[in-house]
């Protein structure tokens, strides 16, 4: 029998693009698309789309901090008073558990939810552009480091806003949209002049 | 007759690169920048196209789109407005509704019989005898049309662009530019529309470009983002505005919104005033000035004011001859024509082209004959306020320049320029640029308030007042109050004296106002002409109501690019790879079958089968009183259900009917897994999150659908592969039927129910769904030696039907309960409380009129899904689901019948279509009724 491996719902569609992948704490990455020069410049200069589902993510929710701390290499997304999710590494949902169930207090459900969400991350100069044909949602309105639910190409989504150096915008969406999401987002990327990018590309420039 | 100018400075035209088009069998030689329009009056081309319904000649009149005169079929497309369509190479162009040609329309006699056609005539006439309607119909359908409906489809992929800016400017002439340039120098985002391909509006058509491109370049070199040949069509809910470009819905909310949608030329009415000829002011003076085209060479201008005389100057400086008529008798006006003061056209004549008009004083029948080929209307200006008036804008009527005028605008919502009012492009930029900083200022850009004060002064309408044309002439003859649809002044006369005496009742009865020109051409007219007939002022005759779209719009473009959102579970590429055949199960793709249905449902009876079921929803929920709330959810208990255990519940709404049904597992003492089915998901999701809301319980809930990959292990040889799959003990004795064990399925760490929805052996397997392809792919591994194979949909629901198991939704409706549905075993009616508790009570008492059950039926016929249940051949039941089975050797059923057939052995009538057959009652499942095998 294989080796357990885990794959987001994305995979085959950016193997057609040329994916390159590695296998990382029990998931398959798409680590380059084969020209890490070209995905770091469309994330400088243009716009690049990157499969991040193999984040992991625990949703933290019902009576819960105000201020809630989030470990070293989180990204925590704080959607509302009552709704937080904690973005991490590949694999580190059990000790993101670990860590903030103590902090949320009795009064919260904290659940591990890497499977439930696909993710993708959107960067580049480009970025409006692409969720201006995506969505009606205004992306001005969420300020960097902030989170909201909104939709992208009429499918419910949690998106988090980056503070990095380009614009970069995280998209989660139910797993079983997570095909669809790709296909429809990276179709729009590639309109406008921009390009898959993998998590070489992404890292390098800064992302985590 | 018309003829291209020498070249000059500022026009549109590059006359070094040629093209050519085809009008029909004749080759149009054009020049890049020209539009079909100018090409063909460059050409000498004076039929445009024929009428709607009296297919009389018609010409180019507005060259701005505003009218319905030069539509045309290009390359396949109906109804393009050949005055503003750029020429391409190659294009072919066919002028509409005519036969054998424009120029020689056969069908031209329907003209000399319009006094057949009154307003409404379709209501009066051909009533009687009745059957006469349906024959004369598709005639008069064929003959009054707008062009031909393209048989191919339409492959263009359309865009549609979502803007949120700070400052939208609607319109990009003199004060839409002055606007943008302001508001975008202080810091706000902007986005300019604007219908036509260059910024400039009414400019354009100006000899000097020297402020057009000065504002052009203030404007446009800012940050502001220009979207060219995009046209603004209507204003919606939550200022929403939107705006259709080349393949592009745009859908924009912006912060502020100025209207900078200038006016609209319109038409005296007199006699003639459609023939091709008869051209608004601005259609001359771009013609002139930007395509280097005269359209005549002796022209008439009728005009009010002097602003007629600019054009009676460049038409006199491209070299033709110039008479004015001047409605005014108070002087004043320039040097330099014959002018008939005190005087207006009472009536025009030709055949195919405008060659005389009779001018005379007001309300008189004949006057001196003139001599042209150009008639030029410089006399009605419409301010274009459809969209203010969308906006929820108050328009009241100014009586110095006769027409209908915002007064008061909505918050955040600005009207500069033409449509406003200003009468001038000093005017009309001063507004422009007020409104451009008051906007910016409001977006919280900081702007200087000494400039604001300046304007204000700047910005005031002036100028004298306008002496309109009369609402019609004396003179005898058809004279078109709305050219779009063929309506005369004398129709609207007859149609008043019927009684339809408001504009909202004129235009319901004679179509005035609902061309493609939307009233921009005709409203004004329409309304002068009104007030007249019912002895009312233009300011007591309100327009009619404006809607969506203001401009054509084609269906692509609102459909926009195709979003279809689809579900795909984790393992869809190997069902793919495997061969299924899909089919859409609400959002889902789910496979149907790999092979047959049939030799599916034959493995899973004596072998193994493996079906994906990751559609199925799931829920967490979890809280100190989880319990309490399952409790209320449901009529079955929970409150004894033991941890790792399994109990199959269904969901009531208020009235005892039921919502849905599934699975509920027990994790911990405060934490359940809940399955629901697929296509309920969403709407229970909110169902358990409200009630929980109100009931105000500790218990909290998430929709893990997604979270979670699911199969179906199922068949006699499910537990030798599942031993093979994992260290746990999955015996029968160890993980006995309806309980739950989590155990690693394949290194992953997986919920295992034992439940059977197919009636064999069965582990349910519930896995983090990134693992799939891997799961998926070790199950069919493993099971290969056992004759393992993927089974689909169709051989499911064969199998549950063999089972008797019910599909909610399919075999139950918005009336089944659980006592009529079979299941009133698992009503716990001794509970304190739970949602359609006091419906059950009340049914119970009453006992069941009908209910589900079981049939068997001959093989010969399979009865649809619908199919009647009768009885002395009155209606009394119907069939919900029914399918072929080879292990009953017949057809197998479920049919709602009347409560006294629901015995073992009963028999009923099926008929469907002109078919029937004989059902036999069946209540203990078809299939291992005593679940032995389910359970073993």
């Amino acid at each position: 029998m294989s080796t357990a491996i885990r794959r987001s719902p994305a995979a085959r569609l950016s193997s057609r693009r040329g994916a390159v992948f590695v296998e990382e704490a029990g998931w398959e990455i798409p680590a380059s698309y084969g020209n890490h020069a070209e995905e770091r410049a469309a994330i400088r200069d243009r716009v690049a789309i990157a499969d991040i589902t193999a984040r992991a993510k625990v949703d933290i929710r019902g009576r819960i901090p105000e201020a809630l701390p989030s470990p070293a290499d989180t990204v925590l997304a704080r959607i509302s008073a009552e709704w937080a999710v904690l973005l991490g590494a590949p694999d580190a949902e059990g000790r993101l558990i670990r860590a903030i169930e103590p902090v949320a207090g009795a009064g919260a459900m904290v659940t591990d939810v890497t499977h439930l969400f696909a993710g993708v991350a959107l960067a580049g100069p480009a970025l409006p552009e692409v969720v201006q044909r995506a969505t009606s949602w205004d992306p001005s309105t969420l300020p960097p480091g902030a989170a909201a639910g909104a939709p992208i190409a009429e499918v419910r989504a949690l998106l988090v806003r980056r503070e990095l150096p380009f614009p970069l915008l995280e998209v989660f969406v139910a797993t079983e949209f997570g095909r669809y999401v790709w296909e429809t987002l990276s179709g729009i990327v590639t309109s406008l002049g921009g390009a898959p990018a993998g998590w070489q590309a992404l890292r390098a420039e800064g992302w985590r | 007759m018309s003829e291209r100018l020498p070249a000059r400075q500022g026009e549109a035209i590059r006359r070094d690169r040629r093209i050519r088009f085809r009008l029909e069998r004749r080759t149009i030689a054009a020049f890049e920048g020209d539009t079909v329009g100018s090409a063909l009056a460059a050409a000498g081309v004076t039929i445009t196209g024929r009428s709607f319904k009296y297919h009389r000649p018609r010409g180019l009149s507005c060259m701005t789109g505003s009218c319905p005169n030069c539509l045309m079929q290009i390359d396949g497309i109906p109804n393009v407005r050949a005055c503003t369509e750029p020429a391409r190479e190659g294009m072919r162009v066919e002028r509409q509704n005519a036969w054998p040609s424009a120029d020689r329309d056969i069908h031209g006699w329907l003209n000399t019989f319009s006094f057949m056609m009154p307003p409404g005539f379709y209501y009066k006439i051909f009533q009687h005898p009745h059957w006469a309607w349906p024959l004369v119909e598709p005639y008069i359908r064929s003959k009054a049309g707008l062009g031909r409906v393209p048989q191919e489809p339409d492959h263009r992929r359309r865009r549609r662009i979502n803007l949120h800016p700070d400052v939208l400017v609607i319109g990009a002439g003199a004060a839409g530019l002055a606007a943008t340039a302001e508001a975008a120098k202080a810091g706000a985002s902007v986005v300019l529309l604007d219908q036509g391909r260059e910024a400039g509006g009414h400019l354009l058509g100006e000899a000097s470009s020297t402020l057009r491109s000065a504002l052009a370049r203030e404007a446009l070199g800012s940050r502001a983002r220009f979207l060219a040949e995009t046209a603004a069509f209507g204003v919606f809910g939550g200022g929403l505005i939107g705006a259709s470009g080349p393949d592009a819905l745009y859908r924009i909310r912006a912060q502020h919104v100025i209207f900078a949608t200038g006016a609209v030329e319109g038409s005296a009415v007199f006699p003639g005033n459609d023939l091709p000829g008869v051209m608004l002011s601005s259609a001359v003076h771009l013609l002139l000035h930007r395509y280097g085209v005269l359209p005549g060479r002796r022209a008439v201008v009728l005009t009010g004011d002097n602003v007629g005389y600019s054009t009676a100057w460049a038409l006199k400086d491209a070299g033709a001859e110039v008479t004015v008529v001047d409605l005014r008798s108070d002087g004043g006006w320039p040097e330099g024509f014959p002018v008939f003061a005190g005087a207006t056209i009472l009536s025009a004549h030709g055949r195919r082209r405008v060659s005389a008009v009779s001018v005379g004083t007001v309300g008189a029948t004949s006057g001196q004959k003139v001599s042209c080929d150009l008639v030029v209307n410089a006399c009605v200006q419409t301010p274009s306020t459809n969209l203010l008036a969308q906006a929820g804008a108050r328009l009241v009527f100014d009586e110095t320049l006769q027409a209908f005028l915002p007064d008061e605008m909505p918050d955040r919502m600005w009207a500069v320029g033409a449509v406003a009012g200003a009468r001038s492009p000093e005017a009309s930029v001063a507004q422009g640029r007020l409104a451009g900083l008051e906007a910016a200022a409001g977006s919280g850009h900081p702007v200087d308030a000494a400039s604001i004060a300046a304007l204000r002064s700047e910005a005031a309408r002036s100028g004298d007042p306008i002496v309109l044309p009369p609402e019609a002439s004396a003179a005898s003859g058809k004279q078109f109050a709305c050219v779009c649809m063929d309506v005369t002044a004398k129709e609207l006369t007859t149609a008043a004296a019927e009684g339809f005496d408001s504009m909202e009742l004129l235009k319901r009865y004679t179509t005035i106002t609902m061309g493609p020109c939307q009233g921009k051409a005709c409203m004004a007219s329409s309304q002068r002409l009104c007030g007249a007939i019912t002895g009312r002022s233009f300011a007591e005759t309100s327009p009619t109501t404006s809607r969506p779209p203001w401009v054509p719009v084609e269906m692509g473009t609102l459909a926009g690019a195709r979003l279809t959102p689809r579900k795909e579970t984790t393992m869809h590429d190997r069902h793919v790879a495997a061969g299924a055949e899909f089919m859409w199960a609400g959002d889902w793709r789910r496979p149907h079958h790999y092979t047959t249905p049939e030799a599916e449902v034959a493995a899973v009876r004596n072998r193994v089968g493996l079906i994906d079921v990751s559609t199925l929803g799931t829920f967490r929920i979890k809280g100190p009183e989880s319990v309490e709330l399952l409790e209320r959810l449901y009529p079955n208990r929970f409150s004894d259900l033991a941890v790792g255990r399994v109990r199959y519940g269904v969901m009531l709404n208020d009235e005892g009917v039921i919502l849905d049904d599934g699975a509920v597992v027990r994790l911990a003492d405060d934490e359940f897994f809940v399955t629901v089915t697929t296509g309920n998901t969403a709407a229970l999701e909110r169902w358990i999150t409200w009630w929980n809301a109100d009931w105000g319980l500790d218990a909290l809930i998430l929709n893990v659908t997604g979270a979670y990959g699911a199969v179906n292990l199922a068949g006699p040889r499910a537990r030798d592969v599942m031993t093979s799959l994992t260290d746990a003990d999955v015996s029968g004795s160890a993980m006995p039927y309806m309980t739950a064990t989590r155990m690693a399925v394949a290194d992953v760490p997986s919920l295992v129910l034992r439940i059977g929805f197919v009636g064999e052996t069965g582990y349910e397997i519930h896995f983090p769904s990134a693992y799939g392809e891997h799961l998926w792919d070790a199950v069919m591994g493993a099971g290969r030696s056992h004759g393992i194979v993927a089974f689909g949909l169709e051989a499911q629901r064969i199998l549950r039907l063999e089972k008797q198991h019910i599909l909610v939704g399919q075999d139950t409706d918005a009336e089944s309960d659980p006592y009529e549905a079979g299941l009133g075993w698992m009503v716990k009616d001794d509970k304190e409380d739970f949602l359609g508790l006091r419906s059950l009570r009340d049914l119970k008492e009453r006992g069941p009129l009908e209910r589900l059950v079981g049939f068997t039926a001959p093989e010969r016929w399979l009865p649809p899904e619908g199919a009647s249940v009768v009885r002395e051949g009155a209606w009394v039941g119907r069939v919900t689901s029914a399918r072929r089975s080879e292990a009953v050797g017949g057809v197998v059923g479920l049919a709602w019948v009347p409560a006294e057939w629901a015995a073992d052995g009963s028999t009923f009538e099926i008929q469907f279509g002109g078919s029937h057959t004989i059902g036999t009652v069946r209540i203990d499942p078809f299939y291992d009724p005593r679940g032995e095998r389910l359970r073993s």
